[in-house]
This record gives C-alpha cells, structure tokens and sequence, in this order.
C-alpha cells in the first residue's frame, strides 16, 4: 500500500458535515461551553484573584457549578465556587440601572475579602439595561484598589470569548505600561482555558515544567504553578508570548506585540508525547534563541524515560489477547482535539474516524485549524468538522463507519450514552467530565502522555470482562 | 388571595408568600413574626412581612431559572427550551449528572436531559428572539417528538420583552402537543424557589387533565425531586398507590395529577404551589399535616393520609409495627451519638424537618441557616406550618437563621456553635467547613430521613461522616480563607447589613408626592 | 362569569397629544356611566395629570424601587369621575430600561386580578409610541388589550411613528395580539390636514375613528390641570370627545394593517411634500 493509499484509507477524506444528514440550525442541544461570564473562573485561575459578579443571582452560581464542579470536581479555589461576590441582580436594577447597587457591593467586598486582584464581570443584565460600569469601578481605581473590569454578558459570546476580554482587562487596566527592556529567556504562556479544559491545572503544571527544563523563566499565568499577579505584572518584561493551542490566546498575543511590541510564536498543536513534545521544545528553543546544548540535554533525558515506560507497554499493547480499539473519534476544543489526534495517529497507529471540533473558534481561524488536521501525518489527514450542537455531533457520529472493531470515542459525558449505543468505550477528554474527578492529572507532555496511555487502556481492559 | 393561573406568569414567592432571605433570631421568634399556626392578629392576609435583613455584600446565590431547569428539564418525555444565550444553557451539564443518577437510583432507564438553548447573540437582543425560538421549538419537535415542550425565559429575554406567550401559543396549535411558556427569569424573585412555581405553573395550566373522566382513588401525587423510591413501600402499607412529579415523570403522569385521592410533598417549599393549586382547581385534596420527619411527623402525616383516603385501620397497624422495628436501633444510635451537636442548613421546610429527626437522635441542634422562609405556604393551612411542629414538638432552636446561601456568613454562625457535623443540600456551604475542620453530610437522595426508616438512615450517616474528621481536620490545617481577618472576627453575620439599615433610616418619600393624594385603599 | 372588561392601547409619538386625548376619553367615558381605568406607559408618568388636577401620582415602578413585595392597590389612585388612575413609571433617563418597566408594572396588576376585582368596564392603556423594543409592545400581545388606536396629526414624524406601530401590530397579529381600531386624527384643522391623514389610513387598509381639531379650549383646561370634559363640559371640543369615546367604547371590529415599506413610506411623503410646495406656491401666486 502507498502512501497516498494510506491517506485516502485512513483519512476519512469525506465531508464531514453531510447536510443530508442534518440541518443546521442555531439551536444548541447538551452545550460544550459556558458564557462569556464563565471567564469568572479564568479569574479564580489566578491565585488569590477574585472575582465580582454584576449579573441575575444564578449567574456567577451556574458558571461555576458546571465549569468547575461537574466537570471533573474541581473545586471552587480560593475566590470562586460560593466565594464570588454577585450582585444578584433583581427587577429593580433591570427598571432602574444597578450601578449604585454594585458600587455597594465593590464597597462592602473591600470590607469582607482579601484578593490581590478583583475583577468585575458584568452579565446580560448590566450589558442590556447599559449600565456604566467604567464610571462604577474607577473610583476604586483611583484609590489604588486593584480593580478591573470586564464586559462578559452571555450574548457577547462564549467563555472563550470571555477569557479574552477577562485577559486584556487585567493588562490594560491593571498591568499598565511598560518601556523597559525586555528579559530574556522569560516567556508568557497562553494557552488552555482554565477549568473549562478539565485538565488545565496538571497540564499547565507539565507545560512550565517544560519550558523551564529548556531554560526558560516561565509566566504560566494561571493554575497552581502561577506565582498570581506578579506574574502578571511581569507580562510586559516577558521576551515574548508563546501561544500552545489552535487559537485561543491568539487575540492576546497579537494585543501584547501591539501593546509592548513583544514578538510570539504561534505552536498550534499542544504536545502529547515525545515526538511532539521534543519538537515543539526545539522549536521554542529556536524562537527563543536558547543554549542548544541545555535543550538537548533536557530532551534527551526525558526521552529516556519515556520510553522505558513505552517499552514496558509494548508488551501489553502487542501481546494482549481481547482485542484493543483501532477506530477512534475526537469530539472536543480544538485545541485538545488537535494534539490528542497527533498522539492516537503518530505515536499509537490509531485510525481516526471523525474529529469534531466544539469550541466555536473564530471563523478566520478555522482554515488553519483545518489546514493543521490535514496535515496530521505524511500518510493521515483528517477532515473536521465544526459542529456545537450535541444532537448534530450525535447525529453524525452515529453515522461514521468505525470498522469492524468498537470504536473509542474521546468526548465528554455526553457521549456516554453514543458510546453504549456504539458499543465502544468512552474517555472523558473535556467539557463536560462529570463523570472524572480530576486532581493534577495531565495529558500533555512526555509525563502527561503516559497518563493518557494508562486511562485510554484501562478504559478499554476495564471493560472487556 | 387564591392561586391565579389565568395569567401565563407565575406570581413570584415574596409577592404570595412574603419570603424572605435575610433574617436572625430564633425558631419561634420566627413563627410568631410568621403569624402561621401561630397567627391570628394578622388579618388573615396571606403574605406575611417579616422584616428582612438586605445586606450590602452578597456572595452568588441561584435562580428560578436554574429551578426550572431541573424541574421541567427533567421530565422524561418532554424538552425545555431554554430561550436565552448560551451561557443559561450551561445548567444543562449538572442537571444532566443529577438527572442520570437519580434515573439510576429510581432503576429507570438512564438518559441525557432534553434541554436545548436557542443560543441567542448580540443581533438577538437588539433584533428581538422570537424567530431562532419558533426555530428551535421546530428542533425539539422533529428531533424528539416530544409530549411537551417547555419554554424557559430568560433575564435577557425578558429584558428585551420577546414575546414567548404568543410563540408557544402558536406552536402549540400547530404541533399539537401543550408548548408551555415558564417566565422564570431570575431577576424576577430574590429567591430561586420561584422558579419551582413557576415550573407547576406551567404544568398545571396547560398538562394537568382539566376535567378527568375517572379519579384514582388510591392515587397519591407526591411531589419530590429525585429522591430513592421510599414512598412506594410506605404507602403502599396503606394500599395507596405513588405518582411521582415532577423530576422524572412523564408528561403522562403529570397529567392524571388531577385524578389522585391526594397530594403530599416531601417539602413545602417545594410542593406548596402544586399542591395548593391542585385542591384549588381540580378538588384533590392536599394533605394538611407536619412533613413525614421525627416520629411524630410521620405519626400526624400518616393518619392525615389514611383519614383523606379512609384507610386508618391500615395506617395504625403500620405505625405501631414500624415504631416496634425502628425502636431499638435508635435507641442504641442515640447511645452512639451522646453529647453530639450538628448543624442543618437546607432549604426551609426540609431543615424544620431535618432538626425534628436529629432531636430524634439525642443530636444537639442549637442553630440552623435554611435558604429562605416562607411565612405561609399556598394553603394557609397552619397544620402546614412545619416550623411552629418543629418548636412545639421538639423545642425552639435557639439561633435560626435565614440567608440565601451567603457563605460569608455562614462562617460566624459555624463559629458561634461549633457543631461536630452539619447537614446540606445546596452546594457552597460544605466547602467553607470543611476547611474549618466540620465534615459535612451532603444530603443528595432527599428522601433518605423521610419517615421512620429515615431516622435510622440519619444516625447511621452521622455515624460514617463523623469519621471523615480526620480528613477535614487536617485541612483546617492547612487552609487560607479568603475573609478578611475583619470579617472573621465578627460574631455578628448582619453586622452589614444592620449598617446598611442604620443608614437608610430615614423614610423615603417621592419628591413629587402631593398631599391631597387619596389611594383606592389595600385591600 | 365575569364581565368582559374592555381593553384599549392608544399609542402616540410624544407631544402628539396622546395623553390629552386618552384622558379625555377616559373622562368622556366616566361622565357616561362606565368604571374606566387608565394607564399610562409612559416613564414620564404623566399621562393621567389633568384627570387628577395636574397632580403626578406615585407610579408602580417607585413602590417596586422602594420594596420588594409590592400591593398593587397603593398604585392605584381615583382621578376625575372615579376614574382610576396608574401609572407605570419608569428610571430616570439615561440608566435602566424602561421597556422593560411597562412588562413589569402591567404584569403585577393582572397577577393580583386588580381589573376584575375593581369591576371595571374599560382599562385604557396610554402607551409612549416613540419607542421600538419589546416592552412596549407589551399592551399589544395576547391578552392584554384587544383593540389599537393611535393618535396622529398629519406631521409625518407622527405619522412615521403610527406606521411603526402598525408594523409592531402586524407582527402580533398572527400570535392572537391586538388588532388596530383605527387613526384619531388630532389637530386636524384644515383640509389638507385631512387629506393627508386620510390617504394615509386608506394606504395602510385602516380608518380614521374621529377628526379632532385643535382647540384653544384644550389648552385652557391643560392649564388648570383639567381635561376639556371636565373644564369646558359644554363645550364644541368636549363633544368631539364624547363623540370620539363612544366610537371607541363601541368599537367591535379591528383589523391587521398593512403598514407602508421604508421606501414606501419615503415616497408617500415625498410626494405629499411636493404637493404642499404646489400648494403654497399657488397661495403665494394668489397673494402676489
């Protein structure tokens, strides 16, 4: 068999998105993201920020319970969860305007937590009734109160959306201007969307990990490893901004070159597994213009160990007698969705069936993040499809052809029951996972690709008896 | 006033029932202020005014939409559309996870929830969204094929005021099955238990069969969420069939509500609406009792249900035995759980209950924070009032408090009585003392304290909870609050809000009011 | 079984005489015998002045502002002739939302049946016809009133305001709203005023109800906080009123209109407008 016969046998060249199949509608069924009040949680992302919530009373409540506790336990964090103060807005700040009812509430949130940062989200209410919430929240500003804000009513988009705006608010209003010179070998990190990826805080955690071990001086920005707003006050020093993803944090980045005229690197696939994870450090330590003696050093010691562990693996995955799945299908962020296809194809041989891309990316982003499923591999290219919509997305995965064998579907808790009607297995990758609870574990990196490789195998052992 | 149900919007909680979510003192300083059982001198009208505490700082609470959500989102054969942007279709991921595993616990088939958002964008609010809802209504019915679609509004559709009455109705002739409009937008009531009224609104003007052909007199609707099936073996001593609405029921259950002998709820607070509303417009009768909690409760609750359906020979045989089998254990259980002090913190009525059961258990319950505080429910009926049962049977509770899930306060109260363990439903609490060392049972089947079995299944639970202990002290240890050493040292949770009061004093008076004003008069 | 009460909007640009109109209807319809509420949705809240002696009223809007449960009754306060005046209220401008006010303020009155329970044959929903969004249509959905008028002269920003309403009526018409009753042609003092208007109502398939003209007596009774039927009782002007409210009381049949296109509409009174120049132009040639 060529190549090129390869391809076309692999790659399931058809169109994805058969409009015989369905009609597609705006009509959203099982929702694969919040809204864009839901980049509260990027503020709870920051060690001891917290975030102020001008929106109706289940807002801020419903944002977390689903980003952050349903999808893999999570937690609250230290200013989120019932922590996060809210307006609860009522019908007399919808008739009236709520900009003195949440001057109240900024006023008396001084008196009762402790943050290092607060940041206002506004919702739907406050964007539809326009209250001012510039002319609410500079005051505090200008008695030196770290305050910003943020316009993140649900109808300005998805929590991606958010994020972006939640981001640029804390660098315009509170990180500020900077003409110093830049640091080098100090880089900041844009790239998973805290809480909303189930696995942002271990593979956040992996990623610095990575970045440090070449040599870098790492503003990860978020999670655990983040040292809060120092780290933020020190983006402008930063050498350059280093997008890991499709596309998210591609909006910041190109705000921080025009802003501090810092350079970025773009790696559109997240690293999972030796090959790509070496690669992706080579390319940074390139951009970076680090000591290439260090890079290697540090490749060639974790390439060591990881495979040693595949080499034990081996064993498992040539010997083991019930069978193992080939098929698989990839429904999740594009960013997640891009780098797990990486890893099933070139590292495991594993036959992609359909990826479905969820996360709504921005329409002038979507020929790259097609262009970068193409290209797969030599011999593999994947046609995705962008689809939000579950019953859709179920829909077309009921009618992709998985081969002969059950296929393994990467996807959330709304493919459990398709999985069972499939007959496959079922690994919650992403929004939703409650039925994961998620501590540091990560799937990125030389480390994190080895957990993936025991839960994708002890999903599938798991059930074979 | 009687329930309206010729308007499609639910008249919310505070406006019937004079709710409220901010007050401090003790049980029965509650209930006098309440005038329920203990009314009298209060006119007889049926929204009470407690003074309520509003304070400054409020942390996030939740909303009738949330409510709505779970309840007509979770009625097996129909699908609630919920017509907002997206991020109000973001519930659909918890009440998904509650739904299969309450689904799983009732031993029926698990399934996805049916909600779909009509995802509406910028161009929506300014355009007005009635044409993606009429589209999505098209969605629902030839994706599913519905026996019902609900109609969720939303804050910002409300706000722009698309018109869902006029759509549903619509739809409703077209498709031919009841499109049910829910105003539930949560600015609309300060408290989400609206959002439940407004749910059984819905249901009860355009699901409940209006003039039944047959009644099922051993029929009994019981009103509940999704809890374990506890009801089916108690009634069924009595020879009493259970119809079970609104989680989990199908649209075909929810209509032969107006057939049953009776209507009991595991919780006024939630069962209020429906119940009431049921013996209003359709003669079923509700059940005027104290909740089936403790042994009176259950005692008074049985007999009301057994003389309703004339089946009181049936219900004394099974009291006495379940006193007979019950008896022993609770008596070594209190044994075990001597000198033991707990905390409840759930919804209203279902903490009056909880605290009659731990009573039960020899636990100390020196304070409690249930959500909100309904003066009256629907009926009226003092029988109902579950809070003066609580004091009159078991004593006052000394430091009762009512917020609407404040965290912040919630901090004060724990230190005020240190209890060894504390019992919850909604989330956000738990956490908080946690990391104060007290270990939490998160009540998530809500029948499991229901009836006599129910005071076993508690001592038996405080039991395993009191070993987690070792977990949460060793947290305390090594946890950071996000308080302000200022607002930990307070002893006062309303100091805020008794500032605020102070403030605001003296009395507001419209500018333009002219003297000679003469009003028609309250009624 | 209770009695049907009868529900009527009556829409205008502000300033059109909107309110001067409406209150007097409503005062034409009490002097007859009849239980009239009337309501103005309008944030101004001003609507039922000169039926209570120029006074404003507090509006439900400030009881909602001031607490949370709110007895509907302590908005409602007893005008000229018993009529029962409401009005809805709404924030200061620049801040809050209006539109959404009028939803609010119209629905706690039918949550607490104050219609029936007051007894009363006729309410009269005065509504600002300036405004597009969703809240002020609110009078015009199902179950609230059932018949439409709106006031205009034949100023084209009025009319332009009566053909936008037209189309917020056309929208409802298929959802059960209310049907348009007709055009109260206000300030009609010449004829080609008249002409103006009529081919106006004739172009969108509707009808005018009555020509009111413009009066000094109006003005005067303004002045004094009154309405004319109750300043001047005798009045030319008070009869046109009466003649007007017992149109409107008896009306039974409204219909959908067929409201006029942007471009249609800029035709229409493009062509108007070359017609009015012809006209002065002849007057001038007159003069000269």
């Amino acid at each position: 068999m060529t190549a090129h016969d390869l391809k076309t046998t692999l790659g399931s060249a058809k169109p994805i998105v058969d409009k015989t199949i369905v009609e597609k509608t705006h009509s959203i069924e099982q929702i694969r993201y919040g809204c864009a009040i839901g980049a509260m949680q990027s503020v709870v992302a920051i060690p001891r920020a917290i975030p102020i919530t001008h929106c109706g009373p289940g807002c801020a409540d419903k944002q977390f319970m689903n980003l952050a506790f349903y999808n893999g336990f999570q937690g609250g964090g230290y200013g989120g969860g019932a922590v996060t103060p809210s307006t609860n807005a009522s019908e007399r700040e919808v008739v009236f305007g709520g900009g003195e009812r949440l001057t109240e509430l900024i006023g008396s949130t001084l008196k009762v937590l402790e943050a290092d940062l607060f940041v206002v989200l506004t919702g739907c209410i406050p964007d539809l009734v326009g209250d001012d919430i510039g002319a609410v929240v500079k005051p505090f500003q200008q008695q030196a109160v770290p305050i910003v804000f943020a316009e993140t009513g649900g109808f300005h988009g998805n929590n991606f959306t958010g994020h972006e705006r939640v981001t640029r608010a804390i660098i315009d209003q509170f990180v500020g201007p900077y003409d110093g010179a830049p640091e080098a070998g100090t880089v900041n990190v844009w790239t998973l969307l805290p809480y909303h990826n189930t696995f942002w805080r271990g593979d956040l955690t992996e990623i610095k990990r990575l970045l440090a071990g070449i040599g870098l001086k790492v503003n990860i920005l978020f999670g655990p490893e983040s040292a809060g707003v120092d780290e933020w006050k020190a983006i402008p020093r930063a050498q350059f901004n280093l997008v890991i993803g499709p596309w998210l944090g591609l909006e910041t980045a190109r705000h921080l070159e025009t802003k501090y005229g810092q350079p970025f690197l773009h790696a559109p696939a997240l690293p999972i597994g030796a090959g790509e994870t070496s690669a992706f450090l080579r390319r940074v330590a390139a951009f970076a213009g680090l000591d290439k003696d260090r890079v290697e050093a540090f490749i060639a010691d974790e390439d060591a160990r990881y495979y040693k562990y595949i080499e034990d693996f081996t064993d498992f995955y040539s010997e083991y007698w019930w069978g193992l799945p080939a098929r698989f299908a990839v429904i999740g962020d594009a960013g997640y969705a891009l780098g797990l296809t990486r890893f099933l194809v070139n590292q495991l041989g594993l036959i992609p069936a359909r990826v479905i891309v969820t996360d709504n990316p921005p329409e002038e982003t979507r020929g790259l993040i097609s262009a970068e499923f193409r290209a797969i591999a030599d011999d593999v290219a994947v046609d995705v499809a962008f689809e939000e919509d579950s019953y859709t997305i179920h829909e077309i995965l009921r009618k992709t052809d998985f081969g002969h064998k059950p296929p393994i579907l990467f996807g959330t808790t709304w493919e459990r029951d398709l999985a069972r009607d499939l007959k496959g297995a079922i690994v919650e990758v992403g929004f939703p996972s409650s039925y994961e609870v998620v501590l540091n574990r990560s799937y990125v990196g030389y480390r994190g690709a080895l957990t993936l490789l025991e839960k994708i195998y002890t999903t599938a052992v798991g059930a074979s008896a | 006033m009687p329930i309206n149900l010729k308007t499609p919007v639910v008249e919310s909680r505070e406006q019937r029932l004079g709710t409220v979510i901010g007050w401090e003192g003790s049980a029965e300083e509650l209930a006098v202020e309440s005038c329920f059982k203990r009314g009298g001198g209060c006119g007889g009208q049926k929204a009470r005014r407690v003074c309520e505490l509003q304070s400054p700082f409020t942390q996030g609470s939740v909303c009738s939409e949330q409510m709505v959500e779970c309840q007509a989102g979770n009625v097996r054969d129909a699908v609630l559309i919920q017509h907002s942007p997206i991020g109000c279709g973001t519930g659909q991921v918890i009440y998904n996870s509650i739904y299969r595993n309450g689904l799983a616990m009732r031993g029926l088939p698990v399934q996805n929830l049916h909600l779909i958002s009509t995802n509406l964008s910028e161009r929506d609010m300014v355009f007005g969204g009635v044409a993606k809802l009429e589209r999505t209504i098209r969605d629902a019915w030839e994706r599913h094929h519905p026996k019902a679609i609900f109609i969720a509004s939303s804050c910002s559709t409300a706000i722009i005021g698309d018109d869902i009455d006029s759509v549903a109705a619509a739809a409703e002739s077209e498709i031919g099955i009841p499109v049910i409009p829910l105003h539930c937008e949560g600015f609309k009531s300060k408290h989400w238990s609206t959002g439940f009224d407004a749910t059984q609104h819905g249901i009860l003007r355009q699901i409940v069969r209006k003039a039944p052909e047959k009644k099922q007199e051993d029929l009994v609707n019981v009103i509940n969420l999704w809890g374990g099936d506890v009801f089916t073996p108690m009634l069924g001593e009595l020879g009493l069939r259970v119809n079970y609405v609104v989680d989990m029921a199908t649209v075909d259950e929810l209509a032969q509500l107006s057939e049953a002998a009776a209507t009991v709820t595991f919780c006024y607070t939630l069962g209020s609406y429906m119940s009431a509303a049921l013996e209003q417009e359709f003669g079923v009768p509700e059940i005027k009792a104290p909740l089936p909690y403790g042994f009176e409760g259950t005692d008074a609750w049985l007999r009301a249900i057994a003389k309703q359906t004339n089946r009181e020979e049936k219900a004394e045989a099974y009291i006495a035995r379940e006193h007979a089998r019950v008896k022993p254990r609770i008596a070594e259980l209190r044994e075990l759980l001597k000198g033991k002090k707990g905390y409840v913190s759930t919804g209203s009525a279902y903490a009056h209950g909880l605290i009659g059961v731990l009573r039960e258990l020899g636990v100390e319950v020196e304070g409690s924070l249930v959500f909100h505080h309904d003066p009256v429910y629907d009926s009226q009926d003092p029988r109902q009032d579950t809070l003066a049962h609580l004091v009159d049977t078991y004593g006052d509770v000394p430091q009762f408090t009512v917020g609407n899930r404040q965290q912040y306060q919630f901090y004060a109260l724990l230190q005020r009585i240190k209890p060894d363990f504390i019992i919850i439903r909604h989330n956000g609490l738990a956490p908080l003392a946690a990391r104060l060392g007290i270990p939490a049972i998160p009540l998530g089947d809500e029948h499991h304290v229901v009836g006599y079995q129910g005071i076993v299944n508690l001592g038996e639970s405080i039991l395993d909870v009191l070993a987690h202990k070792k977990f949460h002290q060793d947290l305390a240890a090594h946890t950071k609050l996000p308080y302000r050493k200022w607002w930990l040292e307070q002893t006062d949770p309303f100091v805020l809000a008794k500032e605020k009061q102070a403030a605001q004093a003296a009395p507001r008076q419209p500018a333009a009011l002219s003297s000679s004003v003469r009003r028609v008069g309250a009624k | 079984m209770t009695k049907q009460i009868k529900q009527i909007a009556i829409y205008g640009k502000g300033g059109i005489g909107k309110s001067t109109t409406t209150s007097n209807i409503s005062a034409a319809l009490a002097e007859a015998g009849y239980k009239v509420m009337q309501f103005g949705c309008d944030p101004k809240a001003d609507s039922t002045n000169t039926l209570r002696g120029g006074e404003y009223i507090p509006t439900v809007l400030d009881l909602l502002h001031a607490n949370a449960r709110v007895n509907a009754y302590e908005a409602i306060f007893e005008g000229f002739g018993g009529i029962y005046c409401v009005e809805a209220g709404g924030p200061q401008p620049g801040v809050g939302c209006a539109g959404r006010g009028i939803i609010s303020a119209v629905q706690l009155l039918k949550q607490q049946d104050v219609f029936e329970a007051l007894d009363l044959d006729v309410v009269i929903y005065d509504v600002l016809g300036d405004v597009v969004c969703g809240g002020f249509a609110v009078p015009v959905r199902e179950g609230i009133a059932e018949h439409v008028f709106t006031v205009s002269s034949s100023d084209f920003m009025a009319i332009y305001a009566a053909n936008n309403l037209f189309k917020g009526i056309q929208t409802y018409s298929n959802k059960g709203g209310a049907l348009l009753g007709g055009v109260i042609a206000n300030s009609i003092n010449t004829d080609f005023h008249r002409d103006i208007i009529d081919d106006f109502v004739a172009r969108t398939h509707t009808q005018v109800v009555e020509y009111v003209p413009r009066s000094l007596s109006v003005t005067q009774a303004e002045l004094q906080g009154k309405t004319t039927i109750e300043a001047a009782p005798k009045s030319e002007q008070a009869d046109v009123y009466r003649r007007l409210a017992k149109r409107i009381v008896e009306h039974t049949e409204s219909k959908t209109p067929t409201p006029l296109d942007q471009q249609e509409l800029r035709d229409w009174s493009a062509s108007w407008a070359d017609r009015l120049i012809a006209v002065e132009r002849q007057s001038q040639l007159l003069a000269s």
